[in-house]
């Protein structure tokens, strides 16, 4: 008998921001992390040594073991944009020349040296994929679909800052593109700068920010673009700095326009969330101009969607409702930490000409907690704790705690790939009571009042509550990427969860990838009638989502969580 | 131990002050002229196209094997 060989490929992406590493192995995820949280560093960019340890070991493998490592972008290419943009822009572009230089010369020129070192493997073993194939393969190869059109749009990678293209079976090819400047992912970083947020941050926050103000600025904002008929697009330079400066992102004529940076980005200030709403809306219209072209040339109506861009959960939803195309993947982790699924996936089946047989339907791929080490955990800490007796047990003491109107810390299992808690890192609570989002919001996030929290609700009756229209079996709708209308006769029963505009953003919660949660959200629905709960990542303000139980528990004793549950063992905060 | 973990600080300071004043250096010196140079003369798409109203544009057709994947 021949010995049965495995590919094992490692996909890594880093040093722009959210690094990560993947374990691909004959072209099925394995495990997969960021490296915030290992590090404990929100958004951290740094080489992911321990996202990467996390993955061999959950395998049993050692580098040895790999068959190829593959990075997510091409290093030297991007070098030459920034070399050239710098050239270009001088003597404007000090500030980019001087700290970008430094970055490079000191790591990011020496990826391959870096990675060979760190991994102890042959240059050979090591490939480099192209920023805008990985996001697109990240998406393309994790759907469901046979045959798709590929859209990828992001602030920039190497070159390219939109892209789109054709998959079938195991091939990708991307047919056209938009190059840096003209980038739309940066168009609305340099709004949420405008409306005080941070880039790379606060896109969420100008999202949240939008539904609260009228679009009154469309023209003004228009005029900063030219947007042909086909979707592409081209700023005008005159009104942006992010070319050539680091440290802002539009110029004093952007000013001239729109005036000054907001100050209180807190707060919901009117013209601001009007500035909001009306970037939302120009944004939504270029995209689906950019979608609207994509289908006609193409003939398929199945369509992946990746990159940064694909982080706006609003504008997702009108690709399903106002474009022609019937379906929509995205894979959990759009941004640049899924590149690193995305270079792995497109190395194994397009380059090495292997077959797919995967689809990503879950995203429970990070590090597990044993209920024996929480045990011991709990015990040399001298924490008391009530261990359940059975899953019943355990569900019945949530379902009580949470219908009290109590907060619970909800860890169980595998982390969650990507941005969002989806039931295993979650901060829950009963979403009936508009009043339990400021509980959430002051006892435990600390975060903008303004924002909205998202509810997960089990996926067959999810239409009673969320008018889905046919588009219930969307995967996205698993991975809460989708921004849908809440049922009009329903909103009064979800006020913790309904934004100002009728909208939520819900996670549809499976029996057969989520059994757990999916008996938890039912045992409430049973003893409350609203099979809904609030779900909110498991982190404080500026914290990444907590990963172990011991990282739950700091976060607990820090915060107004009245309960924790860590698998089968509940603890009550004492009242001091 | 304690004072060569100062003096590595220290040198870290140093470096990277020496690090911006030559490249500073570079920037005014080479980079500069260049820049204006370049301008003039480029033909070289990616530069030229920073000013440049650009809208869709085909990707290149090349075959992605692993000799292209080596590529950095
Ligand atoms: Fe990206």
């Amino acid at each position: 008998m021949g010995e049965v060989t495995v590919v094992y490929i490692l996909g890594i992406s880093c040093y722009y921001h959210d690094s990560a590493a993947a374990l691909i192995k004959d072209g099925i995820v394995v495990a997969c992390s960021d490296e915030e949280r290992f590090s404990r560093i929100k958004h951290d960019s740094s080489f992911p040594k321990k996202a990467i340890q996390f993955c061999l070991e959950k395998e049993g493998i050692t580098s040895k073991d790999l068959d190829f490592v593959v990075f997510y972008e091409k290093p030297f290419i991007k070098f030459e944009r920034i070399l050239l943009t710098s050239l270009y822009y001088a003597p404007k572009s000090l500030s980019l020349f001087r700290e970008s230089m430094k970055e490079w010369f000191f790591d990011k020129l020496w990826v391959k040296s870096h990675i060979i070192s760190e991994l102890k493997i042959p240059s050979q073993k090591l490939l480099f994929s192209e920023h805008h194939l990985s996001h697109a393969a990240s998406s393309f190869y994790c759907s469901p679909f046979k045959e798709s059109a590929v859209l990828s749009i992001d602030a920039v990678g190497e070159w390219t800052t939109t892209s789109w293209g054709i998959a079938k079976g195991n091939r990708l090819d991307l047919k056209e593109e938009i190059k840096f400047p003209n980038s739309l992912g940066l168009l609305y970083s340099a709004f949420t700068v405008f409306a005080g947020y941070e880039a790379n941050e606060g896109e969420y926050k100008l999202m949240g920010l939008a539904p609260y103000g009228k679009a009154k600025y469309k023209k003004e904002i228009s005029n900063l673009i030219d947007v042909k008929k086909d979707g592409s697009f081209s700023l005008k330079r005159e009104y942006f700095s992010y070319q050539y400066d680091l440290t802002g992102v539009y110029t004093k004529k952007f000013k001239e326009v729109f005036g000054d940076r907001n100050v209180m980005p807190d707060k919901v200030i009117e013209y601001y969330a009007d500035i909001a709403a009306s970037i939302q809306s120009v944004f939504e219209d270029m995209l689906l101009k950019i979608v609207d072209y994509i289908y006609s040339k193409t003939t398929t109506p199945n369509i992946c969607f990746a990159g940064g861009v694909a982080l706006n959960s609003k504008a997702n939803w009108l690709i399903l409702k106002k474009t022609k195309f019937k379906n929509l993947y995205i894979q959990p982790s759009a941004g640049d930490s899924g590149g690193a699924i995305g270079a792995g996936l497109y190395i194994y089946h397009h380059v090495l000409g292997n077959n797919r047989s995967y689809m990503m339907d879950r995203v429970y791929f990070g590090t597990s907690n044993d209920n024996n080490e929480i045990e011991k955990f709990l015990l040399t800490k001298k924490i008391s704790f009530v261990k359940s007796k059975n899953d019943k047990d355990l569900i019945d003491q949530t379902v009580d705690v949470l219908s009290r109107g109590k907060v619970v810390g909800w860890v169980q299992s595998q982390a969650e790939w990507g941005p969002r808690a989806l039931g295993h890192r979650s901060i829950l609570a009963d979403p009936r009571f508009s009043y339990m989002r400021d509980i959430v919001n002051t006892k435990i996030k600390f975060r903008e009042a303004f924002r909205p929290f998202a509810p997960s609700v089990i996926e067959e009756r999810a239409d009673e509550f969320f008018d889905l229209g046919p588009y219930k079996n969307q995967l996205p709708l698993r991975f809460m990427q989708l921004v849908v209308p809440v049922a009009k006769k329903k909103r009064d029963k979800l006020g913790a969860v309904t934004h100002v505009d009728g909208t939520a953003r819900p996670q549809l919660v499976d029996k057969e990838t989520n059994p757990l949660y999916h008996r938890l959200i039912h045992e409430f629905g049973l003893k409350t009638g609203v099979p809904v709960l609030l779900n909110t990542s498991f982190n404080l303000k500026g914290e990444p989502i907590v990963n172990t139980y011991e990282d739950a528990y700091k976060t607990f004793i820090k915060s107004g969580i009245d309960v924790l549950v860590l698998g089968k063992h509940i603890i009550k905060k004492s009242k001091k | 131990m304690k004072t060569y973990r100062q003096w590595k600080k220290i040198a870290k300071k140093i470096a990277g002050f020496q690090a911006d004043v030559i490249l500073f250096l570079i920037f005014f010196i080479v980079l500069c002229p260049l820049s204006l140079l370049f301008r003039k003369l480029s033909k070289n798409n990616s530069f030229k196209e920073q000013n440049v109203r650009i809208y869709w544009v085909k990707r290149k057709k090349t075959v992605h094997d692993i000799t292209w994947a080596r590529l950095q």
